[in-house]
């Protein structure tokens, strides 16, 4: 019998966490070890918190401290379900040891935009985990000859939910509804969120024997990987006043919602997937056009686009049976292909982890945030090692010249007298947290 | 019959010119529209053919009952949009066929920038891109998609500037270009740094000459120098209105962080320097230099003379989003044969 793969998955906002939660789907008979790190961060929802304490030890360390935690190159694998500049600290922290787990990392879901930002931040990870064929297709086009086509990479799907332990209800016994899946920034102007509830509320009014449930992203107080300004609940308030009585916003879990609904409709929330894992019938809205920054020009080839302002009531919509086109569900990451199992097998199967020479003329995105050169020069201040803080503080200062905080600090460490330097150290120490 | 190509930007003006320029020399009849741009230039631009200060006043123009195509090469989507309704509405109402309506960004753009570029370009009836990276992502933007949002024939025509430079004297020393961007790089006082660089290389290299050239209409009144001026050394220089090409085709180095023209520099064989300080970002522009081979940190330059010895641009890089292509008008004249009778109605 193999040894468990001891992994570590470290994650800070709900949506990473949502993330990490779907990757732990493994099969029974894959011996996991499993820790979660989860970043403290405010109004991360308790209920997932909960959900993520249940797969396996749970950690609480800010990422300094995880940094510094002795244990963490005991794993076999660390997963970074992070922001980009975050995944350069880690990997270049680790970088530094001798020896270093197996690092990997992955998106949260189905990825709209920023794709070669995203994966520029991401190169030099042992193991990059990719949804579908359409990922792997456009990475392979961006890295296709440059240093970095040898860059692995796993298929880890879009089936998100193990719905195995408990038998669904066929989809004409479930009551006549219709979820909506909200996303907090989809569509971001107030103008078309407003459009946006218009058209349910109409539907809805059009549907009288149905109920449209309208399930937010997020709960008013809580928060997520974006800032948002207006909660939907607002937003239902201020476009329609009052409600019709078959349209109103459902707090429950999504994946109960969705059990127990007929019909589910997004603009391009990830959560479409979800629907199908629990049998209901997803559409896309396409009343908002093919705005790229909503994910339409993906989304549209689903074979289930609608304007669900121009269809006459929801008993029509289902006689219609709209399903997915499978060609499209593959090449997004719904199939049999990949999963779980396949990205502890690729961990399995990884060379041994070293540091990747950068290449000339070759940059990523590894070194270019503001906050990591930050990090960067305090860590190389910390072993006094003055050349590196002094390199690391002028690139930011190239960057952004007129912060104070940055040019004070490369000034105390440019200074050759040891007692001066250490002076002028710690008058412009600041806890960059 | 003539072809009609409409543009406002000094680099869409420049690029009609061309354009008309290499359809005039294979036979056909071109009519250049456009405003007419004051400020000073960094291109030696002609006047258009006929000068409007907005596509809407073409509409009912004679020139376009003429046209056998129309090329739309304005910035503004809304105006561009604008533009065609009422141009095929018009049409419509006068019981003619519409010409077709070609269109595109001629800089390479990658990642969302192109997917925004296209989804705002769908409604024209032949799309204009720079090369087969370009092709590949309008067919992955679209796939599957239903076939009432099919996007239009799309053709691949290259770079936008003549495949051979304009000729010149080789510099008998060297010469650093600095293509200077009008609002990148983004960092409050960034530009600004940046040239405080290039000074203290002139500084330091009296043996080089280093010329700050803008790559947009400027106004004389903001020198590039500002404060600077009073002790900036000999060798650094802004250029004159209208002298890019001739600075890009005999440079010796050309350094930009994402200006569109330094694929002329990378096309004329200059060793070019892409500021990568930046990062790959969206509102740097720099998305589309990924795997270029051209990119460095300016604090990885300790002498200016280094530059001789910089990589040579990734070649399969450049020839994927357009390098290769030397022959853009015929392409272009074929694409436009090629479509069905009745396009002009999308």
């Amino acid at each position: 019998m193999t040894r468990p793969l001891k992994l570590l998955l470290i994650a800070d906002s709900d949506s990473q966490l949502l993330a990490c939660e779907a990757l732990c789907r493994f099969s029974t008979d894959q011996a996991v070890d499993l820790t979660i790190n989860v970043i403290p961060r405010d109004g991360t929802p308790q209920a997932l918190l909960r959900r993520i304490a249940d797969l396996g030890t749970l950690w609480h360390q800010q990422l300094a401290q995880l940094l510094r935690n002795p244990r963490i190159v005991g794993f076999d694998a660390i997963g970074v379900f992070l922001t980009g500049s975050k995944l350069n600290d880690i990997r270049l922290a680790l970088d530094r040891q001798a020896q270093r787990p197996v690092l990997f990392c992955g998106f949260n879901g189905v990825v709209l935009d920023h794709f070669v930002e995203g994966i520029s931040w991401r190169l030099g990870y042992d193991l990059i985990c990719l949804s579908g064929p359409r990922d792997q297709q456009q990475l392979q086009q961006l890295l296709a000859h440059t240093p970095y086509s040898g860059q692995r990479t796993v298929l880890t799907g879009l089936r998100r939910n193990n719905t195995s332990h408990r038998e669904l209800i066929p989809r004409r016994q479930r009551p006549k509804r219709l979820v909506f899946a909200e996303q907090v920034i989809m569509p971001a102007k107030t103008e078309e969120r407003g459009r946006m509830v218009r058209i349910l509320a109409n539907l809805a009014e059009r549907s009288p024997d149905w109920e449209v449930l309208i399930k937010p992203r997020i709960a008013p107080g809580d928060a997520t990987f974006h800032d948002v300004d207006t909660h939907i609940s607002l937003t239902l308030r201020q476009t329609l006043g009052v409600a019709p009585a078959n349209l109103r916003l459902d707090y429950r879990p999504l994946p109960e919602l969705l059990r127990q609904a007929r019909l589910m409709a997004t603009v391009s929330s990830t959560a479409f997937f979800d629907a199908l894992d629990f049998g209901c019938s997803p559409v896309v809205m396409g009343d908002l056009g093919l705005n790229p920054r909503y994910g339409g020009h993906i989304f549209a080839g689903s074979g289930v686009w609608r304007m669900l302002d121009e269809v006459s009531d929801l008993d029509a919509l289902e006689l219609e049976q709209p399903y997915p086109d499978q060609r499209w569900l593959t090449w997004m990451g719904y199939s049999d292909q990949g999963g779980p199992d396949a990205l502890l097998q690729a961990i399995r199967e990884a060379p041994t982890p070293r540091p990747q020479p950068p290449v000339l003329g070759y940059l990523a995105n590894a070194k270019s945030s503001f906050n990591q050169l930050r990090l960067g020069a305090e860590a190389s201040i910390a072993i006094a090692d003055w050349p590196e803080a002094r390199e690391l503080l002028s690139q930011a200062k190239q960057m952004r010249p007129q912060h104070r905080g940055v040019a004070q600090r490369l000034l105390a460490v440019s200074r050759s007298n040891p007692l001066l330097r250490a002076i002028l150290l710690r008058v412009t120490y600041r806890d960059l947290g | 019959m003539t072809i009609v190509l409409i543009s406002d930007g000094e680099l869409e003006q420049y690029s009609c010119q061309q354009l008309a320029s290499q359809l005039r020399d294979l036979g056909r009849r071109c009519f250049t529209v456009g405003p007419v741009l004051t400020d000073p230039q960094p291109l030696p631009l002609s006047r258009p053919d006929l000068q409007i200060t907005s596509a809407l006043q073409l509409v009912g123009h004679a020139v376009l009952g003429e046209a056998s195509a129309i090329g739309l090469f304005l910035n503004d989507p809304v105006e561009r949009q604008g533009f065609i309704d009422s141009y095929r509405t018009l049409c419509q109402h006068n019981h003619r066929e519409p010409a077709p309506i070609f269109s595109g960004p001629f800089v390479p753009l990658m990642g969302d920038a192109l997917i925004q570029d296209l989804c705002q370009r769908l409604n024209c009836d032949l799309l204009m891109l720079s090369g087969p990276e370009q092709l590949e992502q309008l067919q992955m933007m679209s796939f599957n998609w239903p076939i009432t949002l099919q996007p239009p024939p799309a053709v691949s025509t290259g770079f936008w500037f003549p495949c051979a430079p304009p000729e010149t004297e080789p510099a008998n020393t060297p010469l650093l270009l600095a293509l200077i961007q009008e609002t990148i790089p983004t960092h409050l006082g960034a530009r600004e740094q940046l040239i405080r660089q290039l000074h203290r290389w002139a500084s330091l290299h009296p043996e080089w000459t280093i010329v700050l050239q803008p790559d947009h209409g400027w106004t004389a009144e903001q020198p590039l120098l500002g404060l600077a001026a009073k002790n900036t050394p000999i060798n650094l220089v802004e250029a004159a209105p209208g002298q890019m090409l001739n600075l890009l085709s005999h440079c010796t180095a050309c350094l930009s962080v994402s200006s569109p023209w330094s694929l002329a520099a990378m096309a004329w064989d200059a060793k070019t320097l892409m500021v990568g300080d930046y990062g790959i970002q969206a509102d740097q522009n720099t998305v589309g230099w990924f795997g270029c081979g051209a990119m460095h940190r300016v604090r990885e330059i300790r002498n200016l003379n280094e530059l001789h010895e910089l990589p040579s641009v990734n070649r399969a890089w450049f020839e994927g989003i357009g390098g290769a292509i030397h022959d853009g008008p015929e392409r272009l004249l074929q694409a436009l044969e090629d479509l069905p009778a009745a396009t002009g109605q999308r």
